[in-house]
């Protein structure tokens, strides 16, 4: 927080409050000695096996990772939330879980990300534990657009510890050669326009905001080329090979998920999205090749053996989610905290139910980041808490990472009784 | 009777500003003064009640609009004027003063004369500066450089919010994330052909397979056992034998999973392999063929990798001990490469990659190929390294490598590329400037790889690049007009002939520009004009996108496919033969494929039969013509029937949600497209009818309301006739008799406001057939509009309409109409 400014902003913001989508700043007296907010978004393009998913079922298979690893109290799962959107077509908006039923909205990460990333060298990171069939990610920028994510484990890893220097060299170079080729091309635009009539001219003018844009942006980054990069964490290596293939996508989900906490240790970034597609191959999970494909298996019909093996597959990805919390509980944050309590994490799915691709009633957790846990609420309209939208959460999630909104996308409420 | 709807585009709410770009730039001042005393006082008298500061109602307001047709919104809201007064629909029943006849007919008179003046005095023109739309940009850097493998990153934001077609200035914003993927497509495509040296993937050692190897086994893992691929040997000594053929497409050996070229280049591939010991099926060695492929095309997964993949090399294994043998083979970025035995069967052993097998022909081809006593190629390791050299395409461009970096050698090599780029000769300050930039940059980097790196990046990052027709005249130049057709008919920047007819001063010649219109269309490269002309105009972008609930209706990718591609054939018939535009109202052949046919419920076609073939044929089942006065097979009735437009299924389908359809989204969809009318957006705070039609007898009920409600009526009772006489087409345009949740069967017929009797979708044709001008104006109107990129202005309607008049009694053929529109002043002006 170098800005001299920052209290008359800070008014300023405040003033400003009426604009509901406009995030107020985190209080600066506050930022300087508090450690920093981070958020972790996760969602799955095949949904959770709610029986197993919910800790209101005291024997459910999913929760048993967090148990194991000492989490008990640091997650809570909650149930009788979605969109209340349209309930068939599940793969078609399973992009939707954090951006809420508003075509082409942000989503929750990308909403945080200008103020949580501002001073970090990435503002955020979209990962993806494998290739993505349909172009549906769980990040949409501001323009609704969606962000393509990283599925090499190898590039996140470059990108948190710097990769080789003819990587770095190449980079500096793009980055400085192409500020002085936009400079260029703005000067042929200059020379353009007094060739134009005035509505083109005017037109024009979206070229040279854009390009001055894309200056700024090239800007940040060759601005942080220069600083350098965390140490390598000790007694952390990549595998020798990528594994992208599909059959792979546990290992590679594992890779994300840890580097995930480095990113997070050595403060290359605070915020995160993490998709976890849905796969056409038989996952390997350590010697074993599943009974069949992921996506096949998530059409159980209720048969035991699809079942556990599904139940498998997805008490993998929680072993990750419970890794990572368990490194971040162990580290410290800049004022003492255990990092894990400013760090919040959301998994869940617009996949409420992938065997029937329903999209009532979401499998949602929020873990970690410093809330009274409570292992598992009830909502929606039968139950006492009548929340009803995932939304809501969002809400909730926003007003405690200091965020002083009271909407998100279709929220109509917050869980703050429940959750704060 | 015919809709009327004057105005051709009524769009009030939040697209005004642009319509003010839409109206030209020169005008005779006539067009814009005070309103006439006899008009004002007649708005004075019977409109201001509703529609000044203190209500606006409809969001109208008359006494602030300009007496000015210069600006295209007010001469459409002008025309509005006159629909409403001359129709009676205003003033309202409630209104408080109502004129005599002669005094509304006085008005309209009045407005009359200032609209002929309007036409008579205002020239056409007025296309707004656009960008390059995706399909253009994408076409233009792969004609200029003959780089096929391109596409911009998935974060590009899509082209189209709200214009008519992807060419219009609506939807072509240039923002921040635009100018960004075009600043990152740049990098890309100047890494492709000058890579940089020094920089990451350039020149590395790969160590790709072992055989038996870590590598090997975690990435096959479980899943290498013998398939598809190869068959892998375990004794004496593990390797991998090759076991497919190169004709038949699924046996190949892919190895992308394990190498993907960092940059494009020549990577010399090193095998450890040696052939058994016979020859080949031909009697000659065994050979291995090289296949690139490239992965990154989009495209349906289901066209499979084979039919994207290029041979580019073969070697001869020679028999005996293993040995390194090594082969050069040109990767793109990102691509990755196949190998095949080539001679290993005969031609023709096996069927080759488009015949339709089933799931259980392919297992147990894949095992007699596995098995097969025939000798092979066993492969024991595999190094790829590189790359060691630039690509063909980059020689190609240089002559030499590495490139030289000097004044003649820019302007030998650099300033053509520029030319073509900016699609008309350069300036001197043009050549200056990007001569100096250039040789500045070679010395400040003390590299010509580096300057010419550079040099690719800033052309296709320069606004004479990403823009088009950048002129300020009121007709097109010579170069204008070039890309201005290249444009239309290729979607891509002109070709040679066209430039330099261009420079040459010719093309403006009427002659020249319909020799060379005809030459366009003849050339493949117009497939570009059908598949987005027909995108757009017929919905088949919609088509490709839309979600179908597959419970309820027979839906999947291969009826998808067969609606998108009959659509195509069906217009390209009609635009290859110069059929008359009526042939779209009604024609004597469609085209349908065999899981359309399913659908349609002709007798012997079943769709999971369809899918049980198809499941894994490498293409997808392509529709075929059907003659429907001699079928020369039994159809049903509606099939019969499904002559022109309103046969088409794919229109349907898009005027619903996949799941029930929409008599609403029906007529207007009818109304824009063929009648080429443009009903005004619904009023606000109007909540929409939610038409669900499994609650069968309730569509029409609700459908009344809205002749109920004064302010829905006037659009609606138009709207709603057409689409309810199309109900018995199914929200994926299947035929109905009845709805879903009720058995009494569908009553199609209506009736328009004037008395006209509406019945099925061939009633419609007939109202169609009785007027044609009515649908020529309409697709005229569509083509200039994709073609000028503007939505017709008031100057280019007097042009319009004098073609319409013209129409010889046997109608317009296609390419007729098509050079019509060319050689107008509308096509041809700014």
């Amino acid at each position: 927080m170098n800005s001299p400014n920052t209290t008359n902003r800070r008014r300023f913001l405040k003033g400003a409050l009426a604009l509901p989508t406009l995030p107020s700043l985190i209080s600066a007296a506050e930022a300087k000695i508090a450690a920093p907010k981070r958020l972790v978004c996760v969602g799955t393009q095949l949904g959770w096996y709610k029986p197993d998913f919910f800790a209101s079922n005291a024997d459910a298979r999913l929760i048993k990772p967090f148990d194991k690893a000492g989490l008990g109290d640091q997650f809570t799962t909650i149930s009788g939330l979605d969109h209340k959107g349209p309930t068939g077509n599940g793969h078609a908006l399973v992009y939707t879980l954090f951006t809420g039923q508003i075509p082409g909205s942000v989503s929750l990460d990308q909403m945080v990300a200008p103020k949580l990333g501002a001073d970090t060298r990435y503002e955020s990171l979209q990962l993806s534990a494998g290739e993505l069939r349909n172009n549906a990610p769980m990040s949409l920028n501001s323009n609704g657009i969606p962000l393509p994510p990283i599925i090499r484990p190898s590039e996140v890893f470059a990108r948190i510890f710097g990769s080789s220097a003819t990587d770095l060299k190449r980079q500096n170079y793009l980055l400085e050669s192409g500020r002085s080729m936009l400079d260029e091309v703005t000067g042929d635009a200059r020379r353009l326009s007094t060739q134009l009539g005035r509505e083109d001219k005017a037109k024009l003018d979206e070229y040279f905001t854009s390009v001055r844009e894309v200056e700024r942006k090239l800007t940040r980054r060759r601005d942080w080329l220069d600083k350098p990069f965390a140490p390598l964490e000790p007694g952390f290596s990549l595998p020798p090979e990528e594994n992208v293939a599909e059959a792979m996508m546990l290992i590679n989900e594992d890779l994300m998920w840890d580097m995930m906490a480095l990113a997070i240790k050595n403060d290359s970034c605070r915020v995160f999205s993490l998709t976890i597609p849905l796969g056409g191959a038989a996952l390997i999970m350590g010697d074993h090749a599943m009974s069949a494909s992921y996506h096949v298996l998530s059409h159980h019909g209720n048969k035991k053996s699809k079942v556990d093996d599904l139940v498998a597959v997805e008490t993998a990805h929680m072993a990750g989610a419970a890794r990572f919390m368990k490194a971040l509980k162990e580290a410290r944050d800049v004022d003492g905290s255990s990092m894990l309590d400013n760090t919040t994490l959301l998994i869940g799915s617009a996949m409420a139910d992938a065997a029937k691709h329903r999209r009532v009633d979401y499998p949602l957790m929020v873990a970690g980041g410093g809330y009274q846990h409570k292992r598992h609420i009830s909502c929606g309209a039968d139950n006492e808490n009548k929340n009803e939208m995932a939304c809501d959460l969002y809400v909730t999630v926003l007003q405690k990472m200091g965020f002083e909104m009271d909407s998100f996308s279709s929220s109509q409420s917050n869980l703050n009784g429940e959750l704060l | 009777m015919i809709p009327v709807f004057r105005s051709n585009r009524v769009r009030l709410s939040n697209q005004q500003g642009w319509f003010v770009f839409l109206a030209g730039l020169v005008f005779a001042s006539a067009a814009r003064s005070e309103v006439p005393t006899d008009v004002a006082a007649f708005t004075k008298t019977y409109c201001i009640e509703c529609h000044s500061s203190e209500e606006q109602k409809g969001d109208f307001r008359i006494d602030t609009l300009p007496w000015d047709f210069t600006d295209t919104d007010t001469w459409q809201q002008w025309e509005l004027v006159h629909e409403y007064i001359s129709d009676g629909d205003m003033p309202t029943k409630k209104a408080k003063r109502h004129p005599d006849a002669a005094t509304r007919q006085e008005f309209l008179s009045q407005l009359d004369i200032a609209f002929a003046k309007v036409i008579q005095s205002v020239k056409p023109g007025g296309t707004p500066l656009r960008r390059l739309n995706r399909v253009e940009y994408l076409n233009s850097v792969r004609d200029l450089f003959g780089i096929r493998e391109i596409n911009l990153p998935l974060s590009f934001p899509a082209d189209v919010s709200g214009a008519e077609f992807d060419t219009m200035p609506e939807g072509l914003f240039l923002s921040p994330p635009v100018m960004d993927g075009y600043h990152e497509t740049a990098t890309d495509i100047a890494d492709r052909i000058v890579p940089l040296p020094g920089h990451s993937g350039y020149q590395s050692k790969y160590g790709v397979l072992e055989i038996g190897g870590d590598s090997m086994r975690k990435s096959y893992g479980p899943r290498l056992k013998p398939g598809v691929m190869f068959r892998k040997r375990t004794q004496p000594k593990e390797y991998l034998m090759f076991t497919g053929s190169n004709n038949s497409g699924w046996m190949g050996a892919l190895w992308d999973p394990l190498f993907v070229a960092p940059v494009s280049g020549m990577y010399r591939i090193r095998l450890l392999s040696n052939a058994q010991d016979k020859a080949g099926a031909d009697g000659k060695p065994l050979r291995l063929g090289f296949y690139t492929f490239d992965p990154g095309k989009s495209g349906h997964p289901k066209r499979k990798r084979r039919e994207l993949t290029t041979r580019v090399a073969e070697i001869e294994v020679p028999k005996g001990e293993p040995q390194w043998l090594e082969c050069l083979v040109p990767v793109e970025q990102g691509g990755a490469f196949h190998i095949y035995c080539e001679n290993r069967f005969p031609k023709g052993k096996f069927p080759d990659e488009k015949a339709l097998i089933t799931k259980k022909e392919s297992i147990s081809l894949t095992n007699e190929a596995m098995h097969d006593p025939a000798p092979t190629i066993e492969l024991r390791g595999m190094e790829v390294e590189g790359p060691v050299d630039v690509l063909p395409r980059t020689k190609k461009i240089f002559a030499s490598w590495p490139p030289k970096l000097n004044q003649a050698e820019l302007e030998a090599k650099f300033l053509p590329i520029a030319e073509r780029a900016y699609r008309r000769p350069l300036t001197d300050i043009e050549r200056e400037t990007l001569i100096t930039s250039v040789l500045e940059h070679g010395k400040h980097t003390g590299s010509p790889e580096f300057a010419w790196h550079y040099a690719i990046r800033r052309l296709l990052c320069s606004p004479a690049f990403l823009y088009r027709e950048t002129e300020n005249t009121e007709s097109l130049s010579q170069y204008g007009l070039a890309s201005r057709l290249s444009y239309f008919i290729w979607s891509s920047m002109p070709d040679d002939e066209l430039t330099a007819l261009a420079a040459a001063g010719k093309l403006s010649d009427p002659a020249v520009l319909a020799a060379q219109t005809q030459r366009l269309l003849d050339d493949p490269k117009s497939h570009q004009f059908v598949k987005h002309f027909t995108g757009q105009w017929l919905g088949n972008r919609e088509v490709a996108s839309i979600n179908v609930c597959d419970n309820r209706y027979q839906w999947d990718d291969n009826v998808r496919y067969g609606f998108i591609r009959s659509t195509e054939m069906f217009f390209d018939e009609i635009l290859r033969g110069n059929l008359p535009i009526s042939t779209f109202i009604d024609s004597d052949f469609t085209y349908a494929n065999t899981a359309m046919r399913a659908v349609w419920g002709v007798k012997g076609s079943d769709l999971e039969e369809v899918a049980r073939q198809q499941r894994h044929s490498q293409v997808w089942p392509e529709p075929k013509r059907i003659d429907l006065v001699n079928p020369g097979e039994e159809l049903p009735s509606h099939v019969l029937d499904r002559g022109g437009v309103l046969g088409l299924p794919g229109v349907f389908t898009i005027t619903g949600d996949g799941v029930e359809s929409s008599p609403i989204l029906r007529g207007v969809w009818v109304m824009e497209n063929l009648f080429g009318q443009h009903p005004p957006p619904p009023p606000k705070d109007v909540p929409a009818l939610d038409i669900d039609t499994s609650q069968a007898s309730s569509v029409r009920e609700t459908l009344i309301a809205h002749t109920e409600v004064e302010s829905c009526a006037k659009c609606h009772r138009d709207i709603d006739p057409l689409g309810l006489a199309l109900e018995n087409y199914d929200a994926i345009g299947g035929w109905r008799s009845s709805y879903k949740a009720d058995t009494s069967s569908i009553d199609a017929s209506t009736t328009m406001p004037d008395g006209t009797a509406l019945d099925g979708p061939v009633s419609i044709k007939d109202l169609l057939n009785k007027r044609p001008e009515i649908f020529t104006k309409c697709l005229l109107t569509k083509l200039l509009e994709y073609g000028a990129g503007r939505g017709i202005s008031v100057g280019d309607k007097r042009i319009v309409e004098e073609i319409v008049k013209a129409e010889p009694a046997e109608g317009y053929g296609f390419q007729d109409l098509i050079l019509r529109a060319v050689e107008t002043e509308v096509f041809r002006a700014k």
